[in-house]
């Protein structure tokens, strides 16, 4: 592990034991984001990007998730060994998320200065109340909101505004790491645009790592240097946002490609994937795109094929690749 | 003539506080067999406007000619006959399903409440053929809502529309629910169903993409207002309203070649309610005059086909 990387995780597998049978939620997924970079992750429903947040957070439901293995480095330290206690040390103060719905997100009867005091006062129980209560001020002034706002309650500001006030809490202790999980959805796209701008320029200058998921690449082009596509809980392709935008070679991204409208050229029918995403309680044992692929041969039932480095930093899971590879 | 001719048409909620307009004195033609589009933020009027124009809602004042025939003065009794014509497709699949109905309960239900048929083998033969057109497997016919995805629950939502043979469908929000790969597939569905049954479609969405890829003409709407108008390519080539703008400016794009300029908008949303005479969107607008925040201005033709709502589009856009 280098000197600059934030966090990195490795050989994660999580599932979920249900009565329905076992959900192969994660499927042995590794990356590791440095410090003041922005990885997007990319996925449809159910892909397992949530759960890979989750993982690292601590914040896993027992039962019915399981971590097979996995181990998940912030700062040096393997996050799955630490106790109960060690990981609300580190929630909030080392690495902490930004949740997708704003609306459900914050306390609806506390104000919103005490709920950022909160997570101050927590994480260094040293500073009086005057001064914590003056550093949430600074935390609401940097997203944007005016400090004498303070004593208001989560229901007098907008949903842009709500998502701001959590952004400021997640913030509040300047983290290592953040992981928004899809932090925009719940927007409209003129709110979005302001939301995404703020936390593009905060994280510049806080220097923090970052992960970003999210199901629309447009937001992966504006604010992520790298890239990873994720499906079935399986990375499928990884790499700069050149090596995802300019050069996609797994099928299933290019599938993604291939699914949005343009705004710009002027398709007469979209190229969708075929099908439905493939049953997570019943992964084949060889690719898990096998059946929505456009370019599946018998050779893909074989084996389950590996991630290949196609070019450096560029990596791919699709067994035609990885034969182009081994032929040179 | 236009299959359907809107005409001043409001609908106003009375609240606590005063009268919410969210729908004002709105006018559109719909060619038949082409798609309109509406797009619009949350709030801006855009479901209201797609719900009163099939009477889901009673207008406040205003005509919706149907085919020659005034909706909106008919009885109701005379307007259930009419309503087979007009038909919607629903946002979210998961909340506009009977949980407790099967595909083929959900989707014989519109030809058993309009008495299409009372013969049973009719009926499910109906709905096989339903099912095919969208796309359905028939393995699925005795399947439930929660054992499906997204995608087939949208399909049966389809299917629903599709089963009294209407000419005019209010698709609202159809695919935001859904993973792109299937919003593709619906989308396709969608526009395959148009050409080969000679539908019409108003087409509600705050995504600009899709619009821009299924619609004929776009009217963009701001606070119950239709603020332009024009045809759907031509609205992403040259927006005059500064709204439309800004609005065009914010989404993000799929391509990292491109740097990315959010046209900023602050200062505060006008509310809906007992809006004051003046431009709706004059608080937030960098443009805005004096002129602008004393009197509303007058949808004015910039080019042919392409109306805007804006004192000062002429100047701003040298035309």
């Amino acid at each position: 592990m280098g000197n600059n990387t934030a966090v990195e995780v490795k050989n994660l597998i999580v599932h979920y034991e249900t009565e329905e049978g076992i959900v192969e939620a994660v499927n042995n997924v590794s990356f590791s984001i440095e410090k003041g970079e922005v990885m997007g992750l990319v996925g449809e429903t159910g892909a397992g990007k949530t759960t890979i947040a989750l993982s690292i957070m601590g914040l896993l439901p027992h039962p019915p998730a399981k971590m097979y293995s996995g181990e998940i480095y912030l700062d040096g330290e393997d996050l799955t060994k630490k106790s109960l206690k060690e990981m609300q040390k580190i929630r909030g103060k080392k690495a902490s998320m930004v949740f997708q719905d704003p609306m459900t997100a914050l306390n609806p009867v506390i104000k919103v200065g005490d709920q950022i005091t909160e997570v101050i006062k927590l994480h260094d129980p040293s500073l009086s109340d005057a001064e914590a209560q003056k550093k949430a001020i600074d935390m609401l002034e940097m997203v944007g909101i005016k400090g004498d706002r303070f004593e208001e309650y989560p229901h007098q500001f907008s949903g842009g505004m709500k998502q701001r006030v959590i952004i400021a809490i997640a913030l509040a202790c300047q983290p290592e790491l953040i992981i928004a999980d899809e932090p925009t959805t719940a927007l409209d796209v003129t709110i979005q645009a302001q939301v995404m701008e703020m936390m593009k320029s905060l994280q510049h200058e806080l220097n923090t790592a970052m992960l970003l998921i999210t199901h629309d690449f447009g937001i992966v082009a504006n604010i992520c240097q790298k890239c990873a596509v994720i499906y079935a809980g399986e990375i499928v392709e990884s790499g700069t946002v050149a090596h995802i935008f300019d050069n996609p070679m797994h099928p299933y991204t290019k599938g993604l490609f291939g699914s949005i409208p343009s705004l710009d050229k002027d398709v007469e029918r979209l190229t969708p994937i075929k099908g439905q995403v493939v049953d997570p309680t019943d992964l084949p044992e060889y690719c898990s795109f096998y059946n929505r692929c456009d370019y599946c041969t018998e050779k893909c039932k074989e084996c389950d094929p590996k991630l290949v480095e196609v070019e450096p930093g560029h990596f791919v899971k699709c067994i035609h690749v990885m034969q182009g590879a081994e032929e040179g | 003539m236009a299959l359907l001719e809107i005409r001043d048409l409001k609908k106003y909620f009375s609240t606590p506080r005063g009268m919410l307009h969210a729908v004002d004195e709105v006018n559109l033609d719909i060619e038949e067999g082409t798609t309109l589009g509406v797009v619009g933020e949350s709030g801006c009027g855009k479901s209201t406007l797609g719900r009163t124009v099939i009477r889901l809602l009673e207008p406040t004042s205003g005509t919706v000619m149907f085919d020659g025939k005034d909706i909106t003065s008919v009885t109701k009794r005379q307007f259930h006959a009419l309503s087979t014509q007009m038909q919607m497709i629903f946002q979210d699949p998961y909340a506009s399903l009977d949980p407790r109905m099967s595909v083929a309960e959900l989707i014989a239900e519109p030809i058993k409440v309009h008495k299409l048929t009372r013969n049973r083998a009719e009926i499910s033969e109906r709905v096989r053929d339903l099912m095919d057109t969208v796309g359905l497997a028939r393995r699925l016919e005795r399947s439930y809502p929660h054992e499906l995805d997204g995608g087939r629950r949208q399909r049966i939502g389809i299917a629903r529309a599709l089963a009294l043979n209407p000419k005019f469908i209010v698709c609202d929000e159809p695919v935001s629910a859904l993973d792109v790969s299937i919003q593709a597939q619906i989308l396709n569905l969608l526009q395959d169903l148009q050409q080969e049954k000679k539908l019409t479609y108003m087409f509600i969405t705050h995504n600009l993409s899709v619009v821009r890829h299924i619609s004929n003409e776009i009217c963009v709407m701001y606070l119950g207002r239709v603020v332009e108008k024009c045809e759907a390519k031509e609205l992403f080539v040259h927006p005059y309203h500064p709204y439309t703008k800004a609005l065009l400016s914010a989404i993000p794009i799929p391509n990292i070649h491109i740097e990315q300029k959010p046209i900023p908008m602050t200062g505060e949303l006008t509310s809906p309610i007992n809006p004051p005479n003046a431009c709706r969107f004059a608080p937030r607008c960098p443009y805005a005059t004096e002129q602008c925040r004393s009197s509303e201005p007058a949808l004015e033709e910039m080019t042919p086909g392409h109306v805007v709502l804006c004192h000062r589009a002429k100047e701003l856009n040298d035309l």
